[in-house]
């Protein structure tokens, strides 16, 4: 079972310092591991090992949210409303739904504030 | 409205005009000259106002956001009613999709304000609008000024008909929506025949027995597929095409309801995933595709360069980010901001309201993060507060909007006073907004954290290149570059120097350029006196030391050593640029009283002058990279070879 950031700073003798950045958790999980080799102390150091990676995941995966090229959204799976898809219109709203494609289409095809022409003077030029 | 093909609908309008001008004549004659004017009385602003705003929406000038969206609101207070409420009503429906609740008996008495504007199209279409809410279904098939959208509208919705009762045939709709394609498709092509074969593939689709369901949804996608990879570049800003999405997906819609999806055949997902991602944008695809599988796959890695409006808008409208949990709240304000960034990119004027929305949304996250985090998540700030100032830097410098950015530079930069990187924003915005007395801030602390020598040299030529460049860059020197040490400074002179042979194209502008390079680098630099001490200095700085030598009127030697390095960077800046090459050969071929080269050395170049011809294909040289992966490799490169005394021009760049 992955461990908490509460066990895993407890782990590394950093309860006291909770908000330590990633240098300070590698620097103490240095520190540690020279004191409790492998070889000589393999529980603890596997113990270790767990705490370091369980600081320094989170950080990775928060810094990657914003590093990344691509974006992960799975988050808002449960926060958006079903697809259209699965209800059916009626005609009112079909109407309405085309109409307002077909307006937006032709905006992209509309020069910018020219697209509704107007005429002589006097005119709002639309 | 761009197309005018209803020549009948032209002329009635054109006599409407003339009919209107001729009124406004006779009012002339009658108040002795004066015009009548829509400007008359606040009140009469207003409903211009009002009429213009809808008038924009429906001529593509987007979302009423930010100031527009003000005055949309202002003049609904001055002009009230239904009239005022207009503009916010269109927005909402075009932009937020929102049903549209007006009916004709509100808009009726409108009409000759629209027309006194000569706004009868804007009319018209808000009119259709209206048509959509009246009891009577045949008001929208029978009304008289139909346009595109209405036309196209209609049509479909008779083959919607269709899909509900398969005895209803659907020749009147199919030559309706015939009628429309030749209209605005391509003459000549075999657009109408193929798009009535997939209308007749879908129509039969949603009528198909059980035993044909397994073979419906292939046929379906395979048709839909020849169709939109064909044509949909070209008509998907058309009406009649983009009703005929929204038809085709209901389609899909109603073969979901029946069942006709099987989630555990690999052939009917791949068929329902194309049809998925050709009729409906991104994000909705994404989503639908996620709910349908059951997996997030699609919304794992998403890639939002290209449909980055698409994301933001959907995310904005779908999500009340105040319910969000703190966690998902960073999730959500740090995907907007990528994809405000993305946006920005994308623009192509010189209209900064991306970078200002973009800016709100970083002040809004770092507020977020500075106030109010439950005890559970504390350490997220600490998690994202670096990368956020590498994106903020980035993006500030690809949008050049440090001016723009100055009070958020300003506070991140009271925050981290040691962030060199963000002095070199803070400076370049106070300078370009011409406040060089905030310069004294850089003053107090020198920055030494994030030394970046590339975005040195990117402020420090955008500030030579403003009004007061130079005394500002005499300011900002003693804070910014003095206090580096030797190895820093040395990186910025190569980068200053990159920077001008890329923006250089002759011989006289390169020496214009290398004037920026002054305060940086004097007549007792370094550089200098490592070239008369013969120690060790990198190809790169001992070509600039002979090009800056004659606006410091310096005569120098070369040694045998320093000519050879002299030569090898000419040869390479020679083959990556023809700018490098033109550069290399003035020197070549006609000695400069400024240095002289080592003779064997310069005699052995001259009897080889092709090795400084630009390679075939010379590379165009890119603009300064700013993503974060290029970061990496330099800074990796950096910490493995810092004296490497044969870099190349382009090494920083290129890599």
């Amino acid at each position: 079972m992955p461990l908490t950031r509460e066990q895993a700073l407890a782990a590394l003798g950093l309860s006291a310092t909770p908000d330590a950045d990633a240098a300070a958790v590698q620097r103490v999980f240095e520190r540690l591991a020279r004191r409790y080799p492998q070889p000589s102390f393999p529980e603890r150091f596997r113990q270790l090992l767990e705490a370091r990676e369980a600081l320094l995941d989170t950080g990775r995966s928060w810094r990657g949210l914003v590093e990344g090229v691509t974006l992960d959204l799975t988050w808002t799976l449960p926060h958006v409303r079903p697809s259209s898809l699965s209800a059916p219109l009626d005609r009112r709203m079909s109407l309405q739904s085309m109409l307002r494609a077909g307006y937006l289409a032709e905006l992209l095809a509309a020069p910018a504030a020219g697209g509704l022409e107007g005429d002589d003077e006097g005119d709002i030029p639309f | 409205m761009g197309r005018k093909n209803d020549r009948n609908r032209q002329s009635r309008l054109q006599r409407k005009r003339n009919k209107r001008a001729a009124a406004r004549a006779a009012r002339r004659q009658t108040t002795g000259g004066q015009a009548a004017s829509p400007w008359d009385s606040p009140q009469d602003a207003a409903t211009a106002h009002c009429i213009v705003l809808c008038g924009g929406l429906l001529a593509g000038c987007g979302q009423l956001t930010g100031e527009m969206l003000r005055t949309a609101r202002m003049v609904h207070e001055v002009v009230g009613g239904i009239l005022g409420r207009l503009p916010i009503e269109l927005n909402a429906f075009l932009y937020d999709e929102r049903e549209w609740s007006l009916t004709c008996a509100d808009l009726g008495s409108l009409r000759d304000s629209f027309e006194e504007l000569g706004a009868e199209e804007v009319f018209d279409r808000l009119w259709a609008l209206a048509l959509t809410n009246e009891p009577d279904p045949t008001a929208f098939a029978i009304a008289q000024e139909q346009d595109c959208a209405h036309r196209a509208a209609l049509a479909f919705e008779e083959l919607r008909v269709c899909l509900d009762d398969p005895k209803i045939k659907p020749v009147k709709a199919m030559r309706a929506v015939s009628a429309e394609i030749e209209k605005h498709g391509p003459r000549g092509t075999g657009l109408p025949k193929a798009y009535a074969s997939l209308l007749h593939t879908a129509i039969a689709a949603v009528h198909a027995s059980a035993a044909e369901m397994e073979n419906v949804l292939g046929a379906l996608a395979g048709d839909c597929r020849k169709v939109f990879d064909r044509y949909s570049r070209g008509q998907s800003d058309t009406a009649w095409w983009q009703c005929g999405r929204l038809f085709l997906t209901e389609v899909l819609g109603r073969l979901q309801r029946i069942g006709a999806i099987n989630t555990t055949q690999a052939d009917a997902m791949t068929a329902y995933a194309d049809l998925v991602t050709l009729l409906l944008d991104a994000p909705h695809a994404a989503v639908l595709m996620a709910r349908t599988t059951g997996s997030t796959q699609s919304l794992h890695s998403v890639h939002f360069k290209t449909t980055a409006v698409d994301w933001r808008i959907y995310l904005e409208r779908e999500i009340d980010a105040r319910s969000l949990t703190f966690e998902d709240r960073i999730r959500y304000e740090i995907a907007r901001l990528k994809l405000l960034r993305a946006q920005a990119q994308r623009r192509t004027s010189e209209d900064h309201s991306e970078a200002r929305d973009l800016l709100a949304a970083f002040e809004a996250l770092q507020k977020l993060l500075a106030h109010g985090v439950p005890p559970a998540s504390r350490e997220i700030p600490g998690f994202v507060e670096l990368p956020l100032i590498d994106f903020y830097r980035e993006t500030i410098q690809e949008l050049h909007c440090e001016g723009l950015a100055l009070p958020a530079t300003e506070r991140l930069l009271g925050r981290r006073p040691d962030d060199f990187r963000l002095a070199c924003l803070y400076a370049t915005g106070a300078v370009e907004r011409g406040e060089l007395a905030k310069l004294s801030v850089l003053a107090s602390q020198a920055p030494r954290r994030h030394i970046d020598p590339e975005l040195f040299a990117h402020s420090a030529l955008t500030w030579s290149g403003l009004p007061r460049g130079m005394k500002a860059a005499a300011m900002i020197r003693p804070a910014l570059f003095d206090p580096l040490d030797r190895e820093h400074r040395k990186q910025c002179l190569i980068q200053l120097s990159q920077h001008c042979l890329r923006r250089a194209t002759t011989v006289a502008g390169y020496t214009e350029e290398l004037r920026s390079l002054l305060p940086y680098f004097e007549r007792d630099s370094f550089v200098y006196r490592d070239l008369r001490e013969r120690a060790a200095v990198e190809s790169s700085l001992v070509f600039l030391a002979t090009m800056m030598a004659p606006l410091h009127t310096l005569k120098l030697s070369l040694t045998e050593d320093q000519s050879q390095q002299w030569v090898s960077y000419a040869r390479e800046i020679s083959q990556q640029s023809a700018f490098g090459s033109q550069l290399a050969l003035h020197h070549l071929k006609a000695a400069s009283r400024w240095f002289t080269l080592d003779p064997g050395i310069r005699n052995s170049a001259c009897a080889r002058l092709s090795d400084f011809q630009p390679a075939a294909a010379p590379r165009q040289i890119p603009p300064p990279r700013t993503d974060h992966a290029h970061n990496r490799r330099r800074k990796r490169r950096r910490a493995k070879e810092p004296t490497d005394s044969q870099r190349g021009l382009f090494d920083a760049t290129d890599a």
